[in-house]
C-alpha cells in the first residue's frame, strides 16, 4: 500500500500538519504547500496560485464556504491533476480571493484516496493509499 | 521527505517570523525568492533555482496561526 508521511512544522510548542502538494499547471508541477484541515470539506487555494497555474479562477462552479465568524466566502472547483509525493491523481481544488487564513487548505475530499492519521506522538501526518 | 521539505519543516517558525504574509519559494535549504503573491516569487525563482527543485509556502503571520481554532 502506498503510504506517504510529513512531519509535522512547528510553532511556538504547535503542531501544524503542513504537506506539500503538487499542482499540475499547463505544461509543468508546481509543490504548494498546504495546511491538512480535517474540518474542511473541499480543498481551497489562494486564487492567486490559481494565477500562477495559469487557470481563470472564475471559470470553475462557484461554491460558497462558512468561514470562522460565520460569514460565507465564495470560491470556484476546478479539476486537477495533483500529485502527493509519487502518487498522481485528479481532484476538484477550490480557488477563492476571500481565504481568510495563512494558509492554503486540503480538505477532506483528500480522505476519501487516502486514510489520514494525525501522530501527534510521532508529530507526523500520515496518508495511507485507499 | 526532501531536502527543502525538511527544511521548511524544520524552520517554519523562524519563517513565519521573517516571512509572514508572504509567499516563499524555496530550494534545498535556503528561501531563494519571496514576494506577495506566489507568480511574483516563483518567477524570482526560476531564474535563482537553475536546476533545483522549488517548493512554494503560503507563509502565515503570527496572528493568523494564533487562530486557528
Amino acid at each position: 500500500m502506498y503510504s506517504v508521511e510529513f512531519d509535522y512544522a512547528r510553532h511556538r510548542r504547535r503542531d501544524v500538519p503542513l504537506v506539500p502538494i503538487s499542482l499540475r499547471s499547463k505544461n509543468s508541477w508546481v509543490e504548494v504547500w498546504a495546511y491538512v484541515d480535517s474540518g474542511a470539506f473541499y480543498s481551497i487555494f489562494d486564487d492567486k496560485v490559481a494565477e500562477l497555474l495559469g487557470i481563470e479562477a472564475h471559470v470553475g462552479k462557484r461554491m460558497l464556504a462558512v468561514v470562522g465568524d460565520g460569514s460565507f466566502i465564495p470560491f470556484y472547483l476546478h479539476k486537477m491533476q495533483m500529485r502527493l509525493e509519487e502518487d498522481e491523481f485528479e481532484m476538484e481544488v477550490g480557488f477563492s480571493a476571500k481565504l481568510g487564513v495563512g494558509f492554503n487548505l486540503l480538505g477532506m475530499d483528500l480522505f476519501d484516496r487516502y486514510k489520514v492519521t494525525f501522530d501527534n506522538a510521532l508529530k507526523k501526518v500520515i496518508f495511507e493509499r485507499r | 521527505m526532501k531536502r527543502a521539505q525538511k527544511w521548511i519543516t524544520e524552520n517554519f517558525e523562524e519563517l513565519v517570523n521573517n516571512y509572514g504574509g508572504k509567499y516563499i519559494a524555496v530550494a534545498g535549504e535556503r528561501v531563494i525568492a519571496a514576494a506577495l503573491t506566489p507568480k511574483e516569487a516563483m518567477e524570482t525563482a526560476r531564474k535563482v533555482a537553475k536546476e533545483e527543485e522549488i517548493s512554494l509556502l503560503k507563509v502565515p503571520r503570527e496572528e493568523e496561526l494564533i487562530c486557528i481554532l
